[in-house]
């Protein structure tokens, strides 16, 4: 039945575009709190992506009974630690030069992100397990209880993370960082821990969306080019300068992309999802979401 | 209460101050007047923790906060509301406010606070929900003044409030801050509508390119035929 199988294919793209959102909202998170345009976020997420596999297949070897669990846990005390020596290694000491020069290193980071990737884990693909194995059949309809894990993740995710932004004093200082900095300072709002922890919380969320779409990318150091590439249109659809864009964005984005291929082709899926963007950028410049910038003092 | 000793500042090789003495008692309103350019925002930068002093040291009840971060010279009581009102526009007068009681965070409820901010400042009592943004350049700067207070501060250092204001918004304000004063606060006032703040002011420092060329109490300068001359204008 049509109905089913195009059911399932916008379900397909609900998950998807919910790690499209998760991975957009860090690069959202990052450039509104410090300027910095986080090109590397897809690689910081493979290398994650392969340290969690590391620890998935070694745990699973030392006869660990949940080698999964053990991953996962491995790989958000990962990402966390790994989101906060970049910051502090990489963009602090950088933070008072230009915006293309801030741009440059987080270029710069994914050459040398992938560079470390393939000389450390290899560049052979590795299979990664989901999280919940199996499937269920609807009429014609296959879905698999990994896809309601991953958008059940994500919405959780983002509801903490949402909440947080907004209610919470920490959420506050965050706005108000991303607002005004050196104002957020006078008013005691240490600006580089939230700089530090809107980084840490990033790479982690670029984590969870690697981990996710493993299953289906295998684990390689090209696994995430091209989630990290979506994410960034999902992003720059829903606006920058709003964290509901990018979700907004990244499930409209996810849901195109699995229409267009099956119903059109997949060898223009990215064509016409480019074509969507410039279509909705030409009447909505700054995005679905996005306000006109103000000018930070 | 705050003392600064030979201070001396540069933006990049332009000196901003040169061996600036300062005092504020506790409970005394002193104002920083002079020219534009004069160094008077640069003082209060200095004390801040925005700018740091090449030279000479910044003592707050004792303890020496030269150099320290802005956030760390918020915690010791010192609040500095910079010139230009700068609220944050994409957020609601509830959540400058609310920022503004980042100090004491761990001690007090910010929403306990606000019936008597809204006390000084009832017209931000019926915009709440609004963006600050929105606010009326008035407004914005009450929004200024009531967010450096959510911080409980024991100096409160306000950069030309009056700037760009309506004469009667400015009366208000001035009265606000006489209040606050009144109310236990320490307050260095930095003016160029120095008949305003000479009126409310105890003592007064006149800053020429960077250094203090007069100081004392505000009446007698208020009354001193140079300072007359140089600072009060015409209007006198």
């Amino acid at each position: 039945m049509h109905w089913q199988i195009f059911l399932q294919n916008v379900f397909g793209g609900i998950e998807t575009g919910s790690l499209y959102a998760l991975a957009a909202l860090g690069v959202v998170l990052i450039y509104r709190v410090s300027d910095v345009t986080n090109f590397a976020q897809g690689e910081m997420a493979m290398f994650s992506t392969f340290v969690t596999y590391t620890i998935w297949v070694y745990s699973a070897n030392a006869g660990f009974p949940y080698p999964y669990i053990a991953a996962f846990i491995g790989a958000l005390i990962f990402s966390a630690i790994f989101g906060f020596l970049i910051e502090r290694i990489f963009i602090r000491p950088t933070s008072d030069s230009s915006l293309l020069g801030k741009m440059i290193v987080t270029l710069g980071l994914i050459l040398m992100v992938n560079g470390s990737a393939g000389a450390i884990f290899g560049t052979d693909s590795h299979y990664m397990q989901r999280a919940i194995t199996g499937h269920i059949r609807f009429g014609n309809m296959i879905i698999r209880p990994h896809s309601f894990f991953v958008i059940g993740l994500a919405i959780v995710i983002m509801l903490v993370l949402f909440y947080m932004i907004k209610f919470t004093m920490f959420g506050v200082a965050i706005r108000a960082t991303a607002q005004n900095d050196k104002v957020a300072k006078l008013m005691g709002v240490p600006t580089k821990k939230v700089t530090a922890f809107t980084w840490i919380m990033a790479t982690m969320m670029g984590a969870i969306a690697g981990l996710m779409i493993a299953p289906a990318t295998n684990v390689y150091t090209g696994m995430m080019a091209d989630i990290h590439l979506k994410s960034f249109i999902a992003a720059v659809l829903g606006g920058f300068t709003s964290f509901v864009g990018p979700v907004i964005g990244g499930l409209m984005i996810g849901i195109l992309d699995n229409l267009v291929g099956y119903y059109i082709s997949t060898n223009w899926q990215t064509v016409i999802v480019y074509g969507f963007l410039i279509i909705i950028l030409i009447f909505k410049p700054y995005g679905l979401f996005g306000e006109i910038p103000k000018k930070k003092v | 209460m705050l003392k600064l000793h030979d201070i001396s500042a540069f933006y990049g090789n332009i000196n901003a101050l040169s061996k600036i003495n300062l005092k504020v008692k506790k409970g005394e309103i002193v104002s920083l007047l002079g020219a534009n350019g004069a160094g008077k925002s640069s003082t209060l930068k200095v004390i801040s923790g925005l700018l740091e002093p090449r030279e000479g040291d910044v003592f707050f009840r004792d303890n020496k906060i030269t150099g320290m971060e802005p956030e760390i010279i918020v915690d010791h009581g010192i609040i500095h509301i910079p010139e230009g009102r700068q609220i944050f526009p994409a957020l609601t007068v509830e959540e400058n406010l609310k920022i503004g009681a980042y100090r004491i965070r761990k001690s007090t409820d910010w929403r306990d606070k606000l019936d008597n901010i809204f006390e000084y400042f009832p017209a931000l009592s019926d915009r709440r929900q609004q963006k600050g943004g929105t606010l009326s350049g008035g407004e914005q700067q009450m929004l200024a003044i009531a967010r450096g207070l959510m911080a409980e501060p024991e100096l409160l250092m306000l950069d030309e409030p009056s700037l760009g204001l309506a004469p009667l918004i400015v009366k208000d304000i001035f009265k606000i801050i006489k209040k606050i004063n009144s109310e236990g606060v320490t307050i260095l006032l930095v003016e160029q509508n120095a008949n305003m703040a000479l009126k409310v002011a105890n003592r007064a420092y006149i800053l020429e390119t960077g250094e203090i060329v007069h100081s004392g109490n505000a009446k007698d300068l208020a009354s001193d035929e140079k300072v007359k001359e140089a600072y009060l204008g015409s209007t006198h």
